[in-house]
């Protein structure tokens, strides 16, 4: 209270400020551990300034009263001006202390005054903290926007007059102090960090009155310090990488890029205001990499040669960090990994042709030639191979990925470059072929007759198909259930890049039908794996026909099993097993000539036929004899003399009809057997040149052509074989070509079908078009069975204009026609 | 007659008066429509019209016979017919005529189509159409500025000159149109007939036929074609003539 006594007359403002600026020399002025003012002179600061600006005298009251809407009624300008002017020279004793310094000193010297200058700024706040409240609020509102809240008011005038006359040299410090940072000098970053934030809390341009209400703007900061840093750094930046790439290689100048970039972004964490982030590392991106993208891009190409993924996963960062970095490094991966594909094909058919020189036998056979397995595991390293490359090297970056597939699917569907004999989808049903079969060994002892009819021996005695399956052969890489499943996951990877799906499925089809015709299917569940991948891949559209062949199947052999047991196989003397198959579904067509059955296998069919239609009336069945296979017995006397030995022959249907005439004579002629069997030419020709290689039959005269008329077929009653077990089943050549010209000419006629029914379909929907959406909407429908091209599509389009579905509108449109 | 009223002597007097005809008449068509006054007047319209048409048909029907005493008009009859026109039968506006009067096969004229045709264009005799001729037919025909009649005649030459149920054209047949019709006027035109002669070698469908003729008149020259678009709308014939001129330049 006592202090209150010490005041001066609050009427009198000369020793009203004399008090007050006595505590203003010890809040702004003192070094701060001598900042000892004491709590009374604290509230007696307070309490002055409150008092004289509340005092207003008696006799005056009338007259202010007449004016009370001004701001005036409030006393409190005198303070504010005379704080004014006390600021002012304080700043320029402040100035010229400071003016004496350079470099790191100045900085040091300034930040130490700005530090105690705004400590003191925060006290004043307290002190004038009537003139903020009230007077200060009454003059904004009054339209006075030079009028500031005190600390407002102490940093504004820090900003004009202290700031502004040595932020050049300060900048100029500051950029030293950073060149020497980047040169690898120790610095103080707290000095800088601390100049920096004092730049930033300086960012007020005093729309505002009170900072502590608004976040400081960066005007200040960016005006004063971070266009030049920019420039400084580009500059600093710019002769480094040039000085470093002139003397080191690529590899090592992106190293050093990655760490000036780490640096420098630990730099913005250590002392520059967060605002900058972008700007410097666009400035830094800029000068390090993009100025040095072309390098960079033919570094990449040599990389992907050398296989360096670190160095790889290096470029790939640098380029990422500025726009459009990776869309040349996307080309050239593409472009790098289609190369390599179609390389790591041609190097696959050059060392298959090679070996195939070497064989006498498969080099008449150019379409062989390809190895189903060593194309699909060329593929598939190939595609791991850049996957991995994708994984480590590019981060999974889906841009790349998509890079991956285009390349894999452009050289996987190259047709140009290599011969129509490399074509992937059939190659790949071949391959699906090879996982799925049983291998050729343990398939020739597993014996079972298809499609029609089993067989007896030449002995006229019945045979039964034995069954046993040699161990020791057992398919030739694949192990187990789960690498065959393994192998077949593979396959879908490959199958995805498939362009002709379609072209696949028939394939499929057609090596399935094999398969199951022939009982030669690994198992029902690996084929059901299969199917059920192709299913979750294409639709079930696409695999419906598989199924319908298995349905087929197991319908037969229910129906084999109830023809064993009804009345109409009684005293049947020989075993057999019918395959009875929708013929929409399988693609085997019968042989082209006529055929006489055998009488004793001409009885069979006929009981069965009896038996089948009984069950199902009205259905016509016909009969594929160039699919139907039995095995025949045949006793030999023993070459020692005595005793015998027997073999058994697996032979064709039409093998069969020719042994089994020889049950009744030793010799026949070629006119004699043509009449007996009624097949024409080519496919009796056939089958006997497979008999007569085995020597199961003999020529005469030996030099005779097959298809002389006069020439004689003995019965070679000393014929030897190596096994007991003789497969004289051999497809016959022309037959093999045909079926593949078929398929291929089926593939495009189902194309055909295929394009019109989307045309028709997107039309129908439509009922007007243009014809560049019809193009593009036809491609969509149909891209997930093959590829149609333009030229294609446009032939349907003028199929369907001829047939009258569409009709012209004008010259782009076309119309629906109902 | 004495039965009728004030208001139906007064409408036969009407009738009369407008139709010019006799009051037996009037009484006709009268009493026909039970005097209602609108309705007869509008039987007797068109009664007028028919009939007057009956005797325009008559004369055309006259006209014709003097070519063919029979249904159709042969090819003896036909050139007869055109010469008497002074037209050459030779002559590219024949098919303009044809097209005018409805012809619907060449090498023969059915009488019916005849008198159906000649009714619409308002002619009766070889003078009326020689008039038309003249002042219709050729002056569009020729017309440089507009084509679209020209248009009109070679799309319906296709249907005109194909025999029988085929759908397409047999390729000689359109290549002597193509020089009777196109040569004169398209650049390209012989250029394509040695491209369908020689390459080709198929019967030309009708999209074919048509959009050719849009396509001679949008690319008049070899250089033209480098800017051809391929993927365009136009028949896959037209694609592989430019990709065959384009790779023989």
């Amino acid at each position: 209270m006592s202090s209150a006594v010490d005041l001066p007359n609050p009427n009198n403002l000369e020793d009203v400020w004399a008090y007050v600026e006595k505590g203003l020399d010890i809040l702004l002025v003192k070094p701060l551990d001598e900042v000892a003012l004491s709590p009374q002179m604290y509230m007696g600061m307070y309490s002055i300034i409150h008092n004289y600006c509340t005092n207003v005298p008696v006799s005056n009251t009338p007259f202010w009263g007449s004016d009370s809407s001004s701001s005036s009624e409030f006393r409190g300008v005198e303070i504010y001006q005379r704080l004014s002017s006390y600021l002012n020279r304080r700043l320029s004793t402040l100035k010229s202390e400071v003016s004496q310094y350079q470099d790191e000193e100045l900085i040091k010297e300034y930040m130490v005054r700005f530090t105690r200058y705004s400590i003191g700024a925060k006290y004043l706040t307290n002190v004038f903290a009537y003139i903020n409240r009230h007077w200060v609020p009454r003059q904004r509102d009054d339209g006075h926007t030079n009028v500031y809240d005190v600390y407002t008011l102490c940093l504004m005038k820090w900003k004009n007059s202290m700031l502004f006359s040595c932020s050049k040299l300060l900048t100029d410090a500051a950029l030293a102090m950073i060149r020497r940072d980047r040169d690898g000098e120790a610095i103080s970053t707290p000095l800088l960090s601390g100049l920096i934030q004092s730049l930033v809390a300086l960012g007020i341009d005093g729309s505002d009155y009170s900072v502590s209400s608004h976040q400081p703007g960066l005007s200040v900061y960016e005006e004063c310090f971070e266009g030049r840093f920019l420039e400084a750094t580009a500059q600093y930046y710019k002769e480094e990488s040039q000085r470093f790439i002139a003397s080191h290689s690529v590899v090592q100048y992106m190293r050093k890029a990655e760490s000036r970039i780490a640096e420098e972004t630990k730099r913005l964490d250590e002392y520059l205001a967060v605002s900058t982030t972008p700007k410097l590392l666009n400035i830094v991106h800029n000068v390090l990499i993009a100025d040095y993208s072309d390098i960079l891009v033919s570094e990449h190409r040599a990389l992907l040669d050398s296989h360096s993924i670190t160095d790889l996963s290096c470029i790939y960062r640098l380029l990422s960090l500025i726009p459009d970095g990776l869309k040349p490094l996307m080309a050239e991966f593409e472009l790098y990994v289609r190369k390599q594909g179609t390389l790591g094909i041609q190097q696959l058919l050059e060392s298959s042709a090679a070996s195939a020189n070497q064989d006498a036998k498969a080099a008449t056979r150019p379409a062989a030639a390809v190895d189903p397995q060593a194309y699909v595991s060329t593929l598939l390293r190939l595609h791991s191979t850049y996957a991995s490359l994708v994984q480590e090297a590019y981060g999974n970056n889906p841009e790349f990925v998509k890079a991956l597939d285009n390349a894999c699917r452009d050289f996987i569907n190259d047709t140009k470059t290599f011969s129509k004999a490399v074509r992937a989808p059939d190659i790949i049903a071949r391959y699906c072929d090879t996982l799925l079969r049983k291998s050729s060994a343990s398939s020739r002892a597993a014996a079972a007759a298809a499609v029609a009819v089993a067989a007896t021996s030449n002995a006229a005695s019945a045979s039964s198909s034995s069954t046993a399956v040699d161990p020791s052969t057992n398919a030739n890489t694949i192990s187990s259930e789960d690498d065959l499943e393994a192998a077949l996951n593979d396959v879908m990877t490959i199958f995805f890049y498939i362009d002709d799906k379609d072209v696949f499925q028939k394939s499929y089809a057609r090596a399935l039908a094999r398969r199951l015709v022939n009982g030669i299917s690994i198992s029902d569940a690996a084929e059901a794996s299969m199917i059920s991948k192709l299913k979750d891949a294409c639709g079930f559209d696409y695999i419906s026909v598989l199924q319908r062949m298995f349905q087929d199947i197991n319908i037969s052999s229910d129906l084999t099993q109830a023809f064993k047991t009804s009345a109409e196989k009684e005293d049947l003397p020989l075993d057999m097993e019918m395959l009875v198959l929708g013929s929409n579904f399988w693609t085997m067509q019968p042989a082209k000539t006529d055929f006489q059955l055998p009488p004793l296998l001409q009885e069979s069919l006929e009981r069965f036929e009896k038996f089948y239609q009984s069950k199902h009336s009205g259905r016509k069945l016909e009969w594929l004899y160039n699919h139907c296979k039995g095995e025949m017995r045949a006793t030999y006397n023993s070459p020692t003399g005595n005793g015998t030995v027997t073999y058994t022959f697996q032979v064709s249907a039409f093998q069969m009809a020719i042994l089994l005439s020889y049950n009744d004579k030793d010799t026949l002629t070629y006119r004699e057997l043509e009449s007996i069997t009624k097949l024409n030419k080519d496919f009796l020709a056939g089958s006997l040149s497979i008999l007569l290689k085995a020597k199961v039959l003999l020529k005469e005269p030996q030099d005779a052509t097959i298809e002389d008329p006069e020439t004689r077929f003995i019965y070679n009653t000393g014929f030897r074989g190596k096994r007991l077990r003789v497969n004289l089943n051999q497809p016959l050549k022309f037959e093999q070509q045909k079926e593949a010209a078929a398929t291929q000419k089926n593939i495009e006629e189902d194309r055909k079908v295929l394009i019109q029914s989307a045309i028709v379909r997107v039309m129908k929907a439509r009922k007007q078009l243009k014809h560049v959406q019809l193009v593009q909407e036809t491609i969509t429908q149909i891209s997930s069975r093959f590829s149609p091209s333009i030229g294609e599509i446009k032939k349907c389009i003028d199929l369907l204009i001829d047939k009258e579905y569409i009709a012209r509108v004008d010259a782009e449109r076309y119309q629906y026609l109902a | 007659m004495s039965q009728l009223n004030w208001n139906q002597k007064n409408a036969v007097s009407q009738f009369m008066q407008f139709t010019e005809t006799s009051k037996d008449t009037a009484l006709r068509y009268l009493r026909n429509s039970r005097f209602d006054f609108d309705n007869a007047m509008n039987a007797f319209l068109t009664d007028k019209t028919m009939s007057d048409q009956k005797q325009d048909k008559i004369i055309i029907e006259e006209t014709f016979r003097k070519y063919s005493s029979d249904k159709e008009m042969d090819i003896d009859g036909i050139i007869a017919f055109i010469s008497d026109l002074g037209l050459n039968v030779e002559d590219p506006i024949v098919l303009a005529l044809s097209y005018c009067i409805k012809s619907s096969k060449i090498g023969a004229i059915n009488k019916d189509e005849f008198v159906k045709g000649m009714l619409e264009i308002h002619c009766k005799t070889i003078d009326d159409l020689k008039h038309y001729l003249e002042t219709v037919i050729k002056p569009n025909f020729t017309s440089t500025e507009d084509d679209s009649f020209f248009k009109e005649v070679y799309r319906f030459t296709f249907g005109f000159v194909k025999v029988g149920v085929q759908r397409a054209l047999p390729l000689d047949t359109a290549v002597d149109y193509w020089r009777l019709l196109l040569v004169d006027r398209f650049q390209l035109t012989e250029s394509w007939i040695e491209f369908s002669e020689t390459q080709l070698k198929k019967d030309v469908s009708k999209d074919t036929w048509n959009m050719l003729y849009e396509f001679l008149k949008e690319y008049s020259s070899i250089e033209d074609l480098k800017s051809y678009d391929a993927t365009a709308a136009w028949p896959s014939t037209i694609d592989k003539y430019v990709s065959y001129v384009l790779s023989e330049e």
